[in-house]
């Protein structure tokens, strides 16, 4: 059963270095001195900041690069380190990334035992936003606030944060009170506040509205510059490339996130490619997340984050093609 | 009882026990059978390279002991492959896919269409049948290649299979031996004795495109073609995303995929 | 700093944009993060910069120093292989003189690494025998763009494309070579700036453009004249601008008069009609920027094209106002920074010609030393004095010129030809493996120092990775130095940018304290008291008074005839860089293009019966190369394209001999050639 307390915003920082005292990895937003949020290992509690940083959580789940394997001397030898860490100060967009790039790494036939270790070992502690940011639109979607997944949810009501705890593992009485009925009120409220900041999308069967033929996907095609930059800051993007490299003579296996905006992603050999051109590429990724995604799962490959937007250099919006596609103006 | 998984992504090692040559380009591989599954027609495995990478290739045929593969040298991956020899190691994973639903053809008549180096998948195909030959009725095999010497299976395409089904060779380019049919492999569709078979056809995509068209000239429904795919893959598992064709992974949903459900995809029959 | 992480913050080695990112670890793996706050990318990156820590993490990073033992290589501790350096360098100065050693610099290295290599050669062996590879890609632009303004910079700042009503571009293709610069150009016309492109090809910033001039390579000069033509017919033009502002203005406008839309169409082969909206449309612009690149700055007529693209830019007063100007986009990362440093054969740190003694003393008196006043050897003279035996050792930084310079074949029978040869790379390179000693050098990110970008802007670089085994190019080089007799104490790349501060003006406030204030760095000049500069030329030229230049075409070097009857031409492409030492070794990057091709007009093809993906041979006067076709309706009839990254398709090896006599930089892009099917 999930229990509510609450955390005053003057102990935050000395309940972070407790935690960091008890030997726990940490990851959260940091701030950088020129100003920039991003998710890091927390090494000083001072550095924290409840913001949604640029990069999210993804990568400690989901690395950029991991060794799958080491092959010497005719022998497999299976890479397997990982730690026990708190990704603390994850987003809702974040975490509910986790949750759908569960449902294709972890439940299919097939679990991604790499995937999987790193996710078990991993404790989230939630910060729900009570702000809208400038290029999200998760109301679209599940909203600000986790209804599940995580171990503790933070939402600020002031002075204080509300905590909703759905195990004991991290609550210490010493930074943590029992929360109020006007305490959860307010943070109900706060939360409220996002849905009507944000604009929400007419995502509803979106999936029947967008369409092949459209004049769209070459313009958007005409103008995307194949950075892969809406794919590596994706929360649910899970695409990865395999490849070897040989050190001495000892071979890794390596796999690396792909991006299905790049050529090489769909080419074969002899240079023979089903997807050739960016409109095509557009159109894969569109589709996956707007389509494919939903007749398979039952739900859209997308929480609302933004970074796709933000990351674009030639600012391919993702909000402008549901709304187009649902009758609107380009 | 909770399920163990081992992770997939992790190869056997075994042993190239033997290699023949094909065609110029093309070689045959006997592989260890180390899992000692047999995989279902259709089905292919990721074989390894070590140091060079991954890919997936469709078997031929196997038993308990061996795997046969063919495998043409069209890229990097491939090419190492030539380069090995017997007694050396490759990675390999799976069988992987959902193969030909073989056992619901029971008591059908079948055309299977070839084309080049699509052969394989077939050849596992009509293992199945030569052990079961009298489970199906009339079959049927049509094959095309570029050239004679560009036929693949010689042995069971002119004595083994003539002896159990019908086989129609042609070639697009033929040299001074040549006495059989010239043309693309449509062009033995008239041959097809029946139009009410069930038709698996294998080979380079456009060379399916206008198969399947013919043959939809001809009468024949969607819901009786099928099609083994080919697609880049990384993980065969349905994960990488490489495979995609609109909601489906080629590697998972497919290689094999009856016709009438992807009929509309619009990335099938690139090229 | 209390409260913010500090020194995960570098900026992107490939081009002269200048984009910053940070870099987190978690569990072994490294995680490229664009930097938000940058006014420069906004959080956004290129492909290339999304992957530029895998070089650095490569396999192959040479970790310890290898010395010369017959045809191999033995590894050796830094003491060894210095003390050889060391002894060796000195041994041929004390035998062969001062400038019997040629020193080559990198524009990938920082701004420290460059002072104090330019300085290493100047103070400690006498000679002005150091170069870079600005030499090969804009020498023509510091040339050009100092005769006409004073500096030889881009005169405004990124940040002004997006108020600019026209942007100009002549000779790059933006969204591959400089890919954030050509996103934000994309975005002023999706906001309904007007572009224009002069470039052979159909590229894909020309596909946006409003008006696309597609010509025949190195005929950039009779199109810009002849729009100039009309601007003054049509008075188009700035007059006030003109009068107080600039000088040579009825040289100029006589020279130009023959330049008709017709003698220029002729030349260009862009129809007549194009060349007249393309002035009607600068003619009616109230603020155009003008960008270019290596299509213009690598022909034997590259800094008189800088010259007219100048005199387009000063004609209608759009030079020092905000969203105007010229903006050459500089090839390397730092290669505005070498330059800025002195390593150039001609000039000293600032801009200081070497024969202008005046100006020098200054800088001998700091240093403490008398520095020649001959001009040293350029980067390609190295080569033809080494084959010629008068250079007997070099000293090459981060180069390879064995695969980038012009004709291969010489640059290694000039490596060959020398008694000593040192390399200081991250990786044993097609040059290196000519080496007697092999010193490995730290790569961008796993050091401190400064980078300078094209728009000026002067940022600092933190070590977000560690490798063991490597130095800084700057820390050899001070090793060096104390080998041989000079007490150099610089114990942080910090001391260096405080000399830096006192030698180049225009560096004078962009101390190592303020650059930690502004991460995301200063544009040049700064002044001492920390004032930056956006725009350059604002009341007044560096110069003074700008300066129109008379240019005319000189023709072709090479004309097509029977036997040559295609134009070849080179360049990059998006996924690679220079020479593909960075970016082969990038498993991504390398597999959106693992190979080199030709590209050929469909027509072209149509004609020769060539199909694609069929190998051809390519042969020039000079040489031949056997490359794969790739037919493209992008492509110019007649015109031929290789890109210049891969090793295994010299390209090089094809180029003339042919020089811009200004500014020495080869004729690269210009060469007659024909197309043989195999």
């Amino acid at each position: 059963m999930m229990k509510v307390y609450k955390i005053s915003k003057d102990k935050l920082k000395a309940y972070l270095s407790y935690l960091l005292n008890k030997g726990y990895s940490i990851y959260g937003p940091v701030k950088t001195t020129s100003g920039d949020v991003i998710f890091s290992k927390i090494e000083d509690p001072e550095h924290f900041v409840d913001e949604k940083s640029t990069n999210g959580p993804k990568s400690v789940v989901f690395p950029e690069r991991e060794i799958i394997f080491r092959y010497r001397e005719g022998k497999i030898i299976e890479e397997k380190s990982d730690e026990r860490r708190i990704l603390f100060g994850t987003r809702t967009c974040e975490i509910e990334g986790f949750r759908m790039l569960d449902d294709v790494l972890l439940k299919g036939k097939y679990k991604d035992i790499s995937y999987e270790r790193k996710r078990s070992n991993s404790i989230i502690v939630n910060f729900a936003c009570t702000k809208a940011c400038k290029y999200g639109f998760c109301t679209t979607f599940q909203g600000p606030k986790l209804k599940n997944g995580f171990s503790l949810q933070f939402i600020d009501i002031g002075d204080d944060y509300l905590v909703e705890a759905m195990n004991e593992e991290l609550i210490v009485p010493e930074y943590f009170t029992e929360a109020s009925e006007e305490d959860i009120k307010k943070a109900e409220e706060n939360i409220n506040n996002v849905y009507k900041e944000m604009e929400q999308l007419p995502i509803k069967d979106i999936e029947k509205k967008i369409k092949f033929n459209d004049e769209i996907w070459n313009k958007l095609g005409n103008y995307c510059i194949n950075c892969g930059a809406c794919n590596y800051s994706c929360p649910t993007c899970f695409c990865f490339d395999v490849y070897d490299v040989k050190i001495g003579n000892e071979i890794l296996r390596i796999r690396e996130w792909d991006s299905c905006l790049l050529e090489g992603f769909s080419r074969l050999a002899g240079f023979n490619n089903p997807r050739k051109d960016n409109a095509s590429r557009l159109i894969q990724r569109f589709y996956h997340k707007l389509v494919y995604h939903k007749l398979n799962y039952g739900y859209y490959l997308c929480t609302g984050c933004g970074r796709c937007i933000e990351q674009c250099p030639v600012n391919i919006d993702i909000r402008d093609v549901i709304k187009y596609f649902s009758g609107g103006e380009l | 009882m909770m399920q163990v998984y081992t992770n997939e992504m992790l190869p056997k090692t075994v042993r190239i026990l033997k290699i023949c040559d094909e065609t110029p380009d093309t070689k045959t591989f006997i592989l260890e059978n180390i899992t000692k599954r047999i995989p279902k027609p259709g089905q292919f495995y990721m074989i390894s390279v070590f140091g060079v990478g991954e890919f997936p290739v469709s078997f031929g045929s196997a038993n308990e002991n061996n795997l046969l593969i063919t495998v043409k040298k069209v890229g990097q991956g491939t090419g190492a492959l030539f380069e090995l020899g017997e007694n050396d190691i490759v990675g390999l994973r799976g069988p992987y896919g959902n193969g030909f639903p073989i056992e619901e053809f029971t008591g059908k008549n079948i055309v299977l269409i070839g084309g080049g180096i699509g052969i394989p998948p077939l050849r596992s195909v009509m293992e199945y049948i030569s052990q079961h030959r009298n489970e199906f009725g009339y079959v049927q095999l049509l094959y095309g290649a570029r050239s004679p010497k560009d036929i693949v299976y010689k042995d069971k395409l002119l004595k083994d299979w003539p002896k159990i089904i019908d086989v129609k060779l042609t070639v697009d380019v033929p040299d001074e031996t040549w006495k059989g049919h010239v043309g693309v492999v449509t062009t033995l569709f008239d041959q097809i004795k029946n139009l009410d078979s069930i038709f698996l056809i294998v080979g380079p995509e456009i060379m399916m495109r206008y198969s399947v068209l013919e043959l939809k000239k001809r009468g024949v429904k969607e819901s009786q073609i099928y099609l083994s795919l080919e697609r880049k893959m990384k993980c065969g598992i349905g994960i990488c995303g490489h495979c995609n064709l609109g909601r489906f992974y080629v590697c998972k949903d497919g290689p094999v995929f009856r016709y009438d459900i992807i009929a509309n995809e619009r990335e099938l029959f690139y090229g | 700093m209390g409260n913010t992480l500090n020194v995960n913050l570098t900026v992107c080695p490939f081009c002269s944009v200048g984009c910053s990112f940070y870099v987190v670890k978690n569990d072994g793996s490294y995680e490229i993060i664009p930097a938000r706050g940058s006014p420069v990318n906004e959080g956004k990156l290129c492909i290339k910069g999304w992957h530029a820590l895998d070089f650095v993490l490569s396999k192959d990073r040479l970790l310890k120093p290898l010395i010369r033992r017959g045809n191999s290589f033995i590894e050796a501790s830094w003491n060894e292989a210095l003390d050889i350096v060391a002894n060796k360098l000195r041994e041929i100065r004390d035998k062969y003189g001062p400038d019997s050693i040629g020193f080559i610099s990198s524009a990938k290295a920082t701004n420290e690494d460059n002072y104090i290599f330019q300085k290493f050669a100047r103070v400690i062996f006498g000679t002005n025998n150091v170069d870079h590879c600005a030499r090969l890609c804009h020498s023509s632009t510091v040339e050009g763009l100092i005769r006409a303004f004073g500096t030889g910079a881009m005169t405004f700042s990124i940040s002004d494309i997006d108020n600019a009503d026209l942007i100009f571009i002549v000779g790059s293709n933006t969204t591959e070579h400089h890919p954030i610069i050509g996103s934000k150009i994309i975005n002023a016309v999706k906001k309904g700036a007007n572009l224009i492109v002069i470039d052979p090809k159909l590229t894909k910033i020309a596909s946006l453009a409003t008006i696309h001039l597609q010509n025949l390579p190195g005929t950039d000069i009779p199109i810009l004249n002849a729009i100039a033509n009309i601007l003054i017919k049509e008075n188009y033009v700035d007059w006030e601008f003109i009068n107080h502002r600039t000088e040579g203005f009825d040289e100029f406008r006589k020279i130009i008069e023959k330049y008709t839309p017709e003698y220029a169409s002729k030349i260009s082969e862009v129809p007549e009609k194009q060349i007249i909206e393309a002035a009607e449309l600068y003619g009616k612009s109230k603020r155009t920027i003008f960008f270019y690149a290596m299509g213009v700055t690598q022909h034997i007529q590259g800094t008189e094209t800088v010259e007219a693209i100048a005199n387009l830019a000063m004609l209608k007063g759009n030079v020092g106002r905000e969203s105007t100007g010229v903006g050459p986009l500089r090839g390397q990362n730092n290669v505005q920074g070498a330059s800025d440093m002195g390593a150039l054969s001609d000039f000293l740190p600032g801009y200081v010609r070497v024969w202008d003694s005046n100006a020098k003393e200054r800088i001998e008196k700091i240093w403490n030393a008398k520095i020649p006043e001959k001009p040293g050897l350029t980067v390609t003279e190295m080569f033809e004095a080494a084959l010629e035996g008068r250079l007997k050792a070099m000293y090459i930084i981060g180069e390879n010129p064995v695969v980038s310079d012009p004709h291969p074949e010489l640059v290694r029978k000039a490596l060959e030809n020398l008694e000593f040869l040192v390399v200081q790379d991250l990786f044993l390179t097609e040059t290196a493996k000519y080496a007697d000693v092999i010193l490995p050098a730290k790569s961008f990110a796993e050091k401190k120092g400064t980078f300078t970008s094209t728009e000026r802007r002067i940022q600092k670089v933190h070590p977000v990775v560690n490798i063991e085994g490597p130095l800084e190019d700057w820390k050899i080089i001070t090793l060096l130095a104390r080998r041989l007799g000079y007490d150099w104490n610089y114990e942080d790349s910090d001391d260096i940018l405080r000399e830096i501060n006192l030698v180049v003006p225009q560096y004078a406030g962009a101390t190592p304290e303020r650059l930690e204030e502004h991460p995301f760095g200063l544009q040049w000049p700064v002044t001492r008291d920390g004032k930056e500069t956006k725009i350059l030329h604002k009341d007044r030229f560096t110069r003074g008074l700008g300066k129109f230049h008379a240019v005319e075409w000189n023709g072709y070097v090479e004309t097509r005839d029977s036997q040559y009857p295609f134009v070849l031409t080179t360049g990059g492409i998006y996924y690679h860089w220079c020479s593909g030492v960075m970016t082969i070794r990038s498993h991504i990057l390398y597999r959106e293009a693992p190979e080199a091709y030709v590209e050929i007009n469909v027509e072209d093809a149509k004609l020769l019966n060539i199909k694609n993906g069929q190998y051809v041979k390519v042969k020039t006067k000079y040489g031949e190369v056997k490359v794969k076709a790739m037919i493209s309706e992008d492509i110019k009839r007649g015109v031929l394209f290789i890109p210049f990254h891969y090793s295994n398709v010299p390209v090089n090896e094809l180029i003339g001999y042919h020089k811009d006599p200004i500014s020495r930089i080869p004729e690269y892009k210009v060469v007659a050639a024909r197309i043989e099917v195999i």
